[in-house]
């Protein structure tokens, strides 16, 4: 038989799971991580009824729900499960502490997000060019027409 | 039908298609002899060896300066026991952690049935063989003849009532292939420790080989000064320098095979990842092409339709016309015949998709008999290393308060 698969999270989960972070974060990190927080939950936002659009490519719909399902909420609880002031102060890994580690990874999401979403829109831009195309062959008429034939 | 040139071109076969997939497993490790183990380990630094050397000869010096029957003796001489231990304790928990991975991986890792990748992979050829084209007289129809009837139309319903279970199928493989990763990069963590860990090891065995080298050359002196000291020495200080020394040895070994089976895991997860990336590759340029034939075939028969209809209308009413339009079906059924093309590249990336199912089965069949044969290897030698652990495990002291011998002082981390 074949395996079950799981369907596919609803809009309202994805954005869910966002803001369940959110809620988790509140009062517990620097602003700096609220902030690239709140960015990413605002792009997962944008990009969420976008989901289906044939434009966007199998793998990008699924990083983006992957984002907000669980590449930000895994960054966010490892983080949370250290102690603040060994996040924040203890050097780790190449020199940075937790907290620079966490500001990177974030910084990475959002900025793959965000091109992510700029692509769809160029494609959606697209559209509306060659909509454009299209009422200007239909319409421009022949180069030989008299004025008088004009519609 | 504008453009009569581009209409008729056949449909260009999906890129990828090009590039034979070809997964490869890596060899199985075979097993480190405890000899190689120096040499295959991290190297001890230059710049650390005048360091290293001081402490050894230190410790020598401040042996044979104190009273045999002295308590100072006794706890110089257990430095030795206790030398290196929590390093030797460090790199045999990472050992059994790894002795566990192997196994949990062949049983529910990406190389098995019942992993997330197995599942989605199996659920995709059963889905792949549900729409397949060429599937009995189906295809053949489909070729044999112009007009279709309701056959592509039947096809390509069937088709998008499976885009669904497609789409899930892909899903899960995303996150198997995210799974994947994720598992090689704390592989690769864990690779990087044991890699600073056997360094450590290293340093001891380093400083082992020159106590005992020091020590037979004052125990030969001593045996024709003072043969009583020459006797307490070679008992209570040489033997447990030379079993210190086999054991450093025995847990490098191990831990150079785990090392080396960590590779194994990381390698063959990279070449599922690779396999899962071809799988969805092929499978999406199979479906696009399905819906490229698919709008061809529906917007051309349409018009087919029609110009037939018109065609029969007006070679009717109007002769003189006739044979022009005569000439335009025949265009039309070479334009009809053209899109049948596609139908072949559709065959012909349906194939693909099985190739790449069957390069991915056939690599997981070979991998897991190189993954099994690693684990072999490495539970035998882990075995060897057991008796140590359970001797250090005896003189437990060394857990909180190092051995005067323990380099944990010196600033010998590599780390970074």
């Amino acid at each position: 038989m074949l395996p079950e698969l799981p369907p596919p999270p609803t809009g309202e989960e994805i954005l869910g799971s966002v803001e369940a972070v959110r809620t988790r974060i509140a009062g517990r990190v620097p602003p700096s991580i609220a902030a690239r927080v709140d960015r990413i939950a605002q792009i997962v936002g944008v990009m969420v009824p976008r989901l289906d659009r044939p434009s966007l490519g199998s793998q990008q719909a699924h990083t983006v729900v992957a984002t907000a399902t669980s590449y930000l909420p895994e960054a966010v609880d490892a983080y949370l499960r250290l102690p603040r002031d060994f996040a924040d102060r203890r050097v780790v890994a190449n020199g940075k502490t937790s907290l620079m580690l966490l500001v990177d990874q974030l910084d990475l999401l959002s900025a793959t997000l965000m091109k992510i979403s700029d692509a769809v829109s160029r494609q959606d831009a697209n559209a509306l060019i060659a909509h454009g195309a299209f009422l200007e062959e239909k319409f421009k008429g022949s180069s030989l027409n008299t004025p008088s034939t004009e519609a | 039908m504008t453009d009569q040139a581009a209409a008729a071109a056949p449909l260009e076969p999906p890129e990828a298609d090009n590039i034979g997939l070809t997964l490869e497993p890596p060899a199985p490790v075979a097993a480190v002899a405890t000899t190689q183990a120096p040499a295959l380990a991290p190297k001890v630094d230059p710049a650390m060896v005048p360091q290293l050397s001081q402490k050894a000869d230190a410790y020598v010096a401040s042996l044979l300066e104190s009273d045999a029957k002295s308590p100072e003796f006794t706890a110089k001489a257990d430095s030795i026991r206790t030398m290196g231990d929590q390093d030797v304790r460090r790199a045999a928990d990472v050992s059994n952690r790894l002795l566990a991975t192997p196994v949990k991986e062949i049983k529910e890792g990406g190389l098995s049935e019942s992993g997330t990748v197995g599942q989605s992979l199996l659920a995709l050829r059963r889905a792949v063989e549900d729409l397949d084209p060429s599937e009995e007289t189906f295809g053949r129809k489909l070729l044999g003849f112009i007009p279709f009837g309701d056959k592509i139309s039947d096809y390509f319903q069937r088709y998008e009532s499976a885009q669904k279970q497609l789409d899930a199928i892909i899903r899960a493989l995303y996150n198997g292939q995210d799974e994947l990763r994720k598992d090689n990069a704390a592989l690769n963590l864990e690779k990087r420790n044991l890699w600073d860990t056997m360094g450590r090891l290293n340093q001891y065995i380093f400083m082992a080989e020159r106590i005992d080298a020091q020590l037979s050359a004052t125990i030969a002196e001593l045996d024709v000064t003072d043969p009583e000291r020459a006797k307490v020495m070679r008992e209570d200080v040489l033997f447990y320098v030379r079993q210190k020394h086999q054991d450093l040895l025995t847990q490098l070994a191990v831990s150079i095979q785990g090392y080396l089976a960590m590779d194994i895991i990381i390698k063959n997860n990279l070449e599922l990842i690779k396999g899962v990336d071809r799988a969805t590759t092929t499978t999406l340029s199979a479906l696009r092409t399905a819906v490229i034939v698919a709008q061809a075939l529906a917007n051309q028969k349409l018009v087919l339709d029609q110009i037939t209809a018109l065609n029969t209308t007006t070679s009717n009413m109007i002769v003189a016309t006739s044979k022009m339009l005569a000439d335009n079906s025949a265009t039309i059924q070479e334009q009809a015949a053209s899109a049948t093309i596609g139908i072949e590249q559709l065959q012909e990336a349906f194939a693909n998709i099985y190739t790449t199912l069957d390069t991915i089965s056939d690599f997981k069949i070979r991998a897991l008999d190189s993954m099994a044969q690693t684990v072999g290897v490495l539970q035998t030698e882990t075995t060897k290393a057991a008796e140590y652990l359970e001797r250090s495990r005896n003189s437990d002291r060394s857990e909180l308060q190092g051995g005067s011998l323990d380099i944990g002082g010196l600033n010998l981390n590599t780390n970074r």
